[in-house]
Order: structure tokens, then sequence, then C-alpha cells
């Protein structure tokens, strides 16, 4: 028996090894893993930090590394951007679809003023997510940036002159997208069931604009999933260059909650300075500017765009008046 | 007797046997509490430079922040407004604190407040300190300061102290 139960022994003793082993072997390689998103999404966020200071388009193109996962996302008003599991709070407010697996990131940052600059708004896509905007909507198309000292869009965008799902079929094959994106006017829609095929992530936006600056959007994402398609569909309202939030984004809500925020905060700072002024200086007209301070707060309050930009404008107004006047200008 | 004597020695080679997994487990468990160690090390060290790289970027950022960059008739200039800094009051800024001190020309050295404006010389942005620190970490760089009810500028240093938490 002594024999027999020594080889026993060994043979136990030798599986316990072995698994310990493996077992550390395959923490140390997701411990490794986990490390290097780490480093990659702060080397993101720092990119982004570093650019939102500038209002520039560029790429973050990190270096060694050909396809990366990187995911955004927004709670309770506040940005992040990460790495599969690895998120890191960004201060900026960041428009980005919460999930791109690509080798680089197309970012370009642009101001949002109501009518002070409230904050700079990152804008966030790769290559291959595809935006279609519609005939009617190219004044739109325009206003994003385009690639240096040529007329050739800066993101993966096109207008789309008449529908065609081959002409879509042969983009996605040939560029090989993951998603496609529908700009579309008022009215307008595209019958998902001829989109289906794609077999790629499919989101739709319809632009409902009142006037220039302010209008509303009513999106629907179609996804893919094993048991059927998924659809969602949310609305919300954009307010200047917000709607490019609302098209690049898959937590406008969030965002939009974050930058009205910032402006409430901005309006209390200016609110503040204006006292001070007031106290200095009783005949410039800065009551005048108090009363509006207050009528953008209710306006936030009240959740009443038209109300805000209706605030701004007349906000500008007033400080052009201050400077012709002669008085110091709040901003 | 020779049939013991086989058994005997196998039995020690098997207990030593047992005695060099145990001893080798050993050093493969004191490897990894060192291994472990200096990887929390190296971590903590990324950390710590992550930390001190965002700092150099907050210079950045700070002077560039709406909140307290200086503008006229819409266009922003490349100078912090003394009222704003007066005004600031948000919390962002981690473990760190930020003040602006007027250097030139000399001012009454005292904290600014709302009384003590413009008769003051140091702006306190923000102080976020830890009950338990074993460190600090400072960077300044000099920033022009205007006042907008004067119309002057003056020269100031904007200081960010970064804590590091013991």
């Amino acid at each position: 028996m002594q024999p027999q139960f020594n080889w026993l022994l060994v043979i136990v003793a030798g599986a316990l090894i072995l698994v310990f082993f493996s077992n550390f072997v395959v923490q140390y390689t997701k411990l490794a893993q986990e490390r290097e998103d780490a480093k990659l999404a702060l080397l993101i966020e720092g990119q982004l930090d570093s650019f939102s200071n500038n209002l520039l388009h560029t790429s973050i193109d990190p270096d060694g590394i050909d396809y990366f996962n990187a995911k955004f996302s927004c709670k309770n008003k506040e940005s992040y951007v990460g790495i599969d599991n690895f998120m890191v709070k960004t201060k900026e407010t960041v428009f980005a679809p919460d999930d791109i697996r690509t080798d680089r990131l197309l970012v370009s940052i642009d101001k949002f003023e109501l009518p002070y600059r409230v904050e700079n708004i990152l804008f966030v896509s790769p290559q291959n997510i595809k935006y279609y905007f519609s005939k009617g909507l190219e004044a739109l198309e325009n206003d994003l940036p385009r690639t240096f000292g040529t007329e050739k869009p800066f993101f993966n965008t096109e207008i789309l002159d008449k529908f065609s799902l081959n002409k879509i079929r042969d983009d996605t094959k040939k560029e090989a997208l993951r998603e496609v994106v529908f700009v579309l006017k008022d009215n307008e829609n595209i019958a998902f069931s001829e989109l289906a095929t794609l077999g790629v992530r499919i989101k739709t936006i319809i632009i409902e604009s009142a006037d220039e600056d302010f209008g509303k959007f009513k999106q629907r994402v179609y996804e893919k999933q094993v048991d059927g398609v998924k659809v969602q569909e949310s609305e919300g309202v954009w307010i200047k260059n917000l709607v490019f939030g609302a098209i690049f984004s898959d937590a406008y809500e969030c965002e939009f909650s974050q930058l009205i925020g910032q402006l409430e905060n901005m309006n209390k700072l200016y609110r503040e300075k204006n006292l001070r002024l007031w106290s200095k200086s009783k005949t410039c007209g800065y009551e005048l500017m108090m009363s509006t301070f207050d009528k953008t707060q209710q306006a936030i309050d009240a959740k009443d765009y038209t109300g805000l930009l209706n605030s701004a404008e007349l906000l500008d107004r007033q400080n052009k008046k201050l400077f012709e006047n002669g008085c110091v200008e709040l901003f | 007797m020779e049939t013991k004597k086989l058994v005997k020695l196998g039995q020690l080679e098997i207990n030593e046997t047992i005695l060099v997994i145990f001893v080798f487990t050993i050093l493969v468990f004191i490897g990894m509490i060192f291994l472990n160690r200096y990887m929390q090390a190296s971590i903590e060290k990324e950390k710590q430079d992550y930390e001190k790289g965002k700092t150099l970027a907050l210079l950045e950022a700070i002077t560039n922040m709406p909140e307290l960059r200086c503008s006229a008739q819409g266009i922003e200039r490349e100078c912090l407004d003394s009222l704003k800094l007066l005004a600031f009051h948000e919390n962002v800024f981690g473990l760190r604190k930020v003040s602006v001190v007027v250097a030139y020309p000399k001012q009454l050295n005292r904290p600014c407040s709302s009384t003590t404006y413009p008769a003051c010389n140091e702006f306190l942005l923000y102080d976020n300190k830890p009950s338990l620190i074993i460190g600090e970490e400072r960077i300044s760089s000099p920033v022009s300061v205007y006042y907008p009810i004067d119309g002057v500028y003056r020269i100031g240093v904007i200081n960010i102290t970064r804590y590091i938490r013991g």
C-alpha cells in the first residue's frame, strides 16, 4: 500500500501545484492586460484633456497598438473614457459613440457659447462609423470640419442624394464599417427592414429644426442581437452646435445636462462679477444685466431652451452696449 | 531484509521529493510576494507620474478656463480676470491647492475676498488637503492678472500644489 500512497501523494501535490501555477499565469496575464488597458485609457484621457484647450481637429493614434476598444459613457452629468472595463473620469464634455473599435480616434473641438464661452466640447468618432446626411442637410454637414487643406470631410460623412441600399452595402464592405448613422430631416424615415441585411449597428437621427439655433431630434438605434433586433428610441433637444452632440453621442441626454450644469456655473459667476461692477458704477445698466442673469437661471430651471437662447441674445446686446457707453464689459 | 531496506530507501526518496516540493513552494511564495510588491510599487510610480502629468496639464487648462480667463467684446485674452478669480467656486481639481498670487506691483500681503479686494495679493481658488499627506509637489507659472474696474494688468504667479496622500 505504501508505494501506491506515495504515488497518489505525488500526483495530487503535482496537480495542486499545476493548478496553482496555471491560475497564477491566468491572473498575471489578466492583470497585465488590465494594466495595459489602464495605460491606454489614461493616455487617451490625457490627450483629450490637452486637445480641449485648443479649437482643432486631430486624431488619437496610440503608438504600437493596431486596434483598441474605446468606451465612452456619461453618468450623473460626468463623462468617462476608458478601455474595456477601465474607465477614467474626464472633466471635458465628450460626445462620442459608447463603444468604439478602431485603430485611431478622430477628435474635433468646438466652443459652446451662450453668448460667452461655456466650455470647449469634444466630438469623437472613428473612421469606421459613417454618417449619411440626407439631401437638404448639406449646411449642417458643411459645419463639420474638413481635412486640412482639402474639402474632404474630416469625419466619415457623406451627403446622400438618394437612398440606395446597394450603395450603402458597398460602402459598408469597402470601408469595413461597424456602424451606419443616418441624419434625416423632419418627417423623413428609413425602413429598417431594408437595412437589416447590412449586419451592422444602425442609428437614425431625425432633426426637427424649429430655427437655426434650437430644435428637437428623435433617435432610433437598431442593434442586431442573438434573439432578433433590439430597437431603442429616444428624443431630445439641441441648442446651437449641440446638434452634432446628438449625432455623435450615444449618451447625449447626460452630456447635455452636464453642459447645462456648466452653463449654470458660468451664469452664477458672471452674475457675481456683474454685481461687483454694478456696485462701482450705477449708470452703466448693470442692473438690466442682473435681471437677464436671473431670467437665464429661470429658463435653465424651467428647461425653457428658447427662453435660454433669448436671454443669451439679450446678454450679448447688453454687453455690447456697455462697451458703446464706455463701461467695463462683462465678457 | 533486502526488501525492507529498499522500501525504506524509497520512502526516504519520496520524503526528500516532498521536502524539495515544499521548499520550492515556499520559494515561489516568497518570489510572488516580492513580485507583488514590485508590481504595486511600479503601479504606484505610474500613478504618481500620471498625477504629475495631470498637474502640468492643469496649469495650461486653468489659464484657458472660461471661468477664469479675461475677455472683452466677446474675445478672450491671454490673462486671468481678477473679478472671476474672486467669484470662482468650483470643485474640479482633486487633491490640490490652486492659488494666484499677485507679485508686481506689490499689493498688500493678504488673501483676496469680497471685502479685501482689490487691496490684496492672494486669490485662493481651490484647496482640498487630505488629512494625511506624505508630501507636496508645487509648480508655478507667471500669469497676467486683469483688474477690470481699474483697467490695469498686474503680474501674478499661478501656483498648483499637489498633495501626495499618505
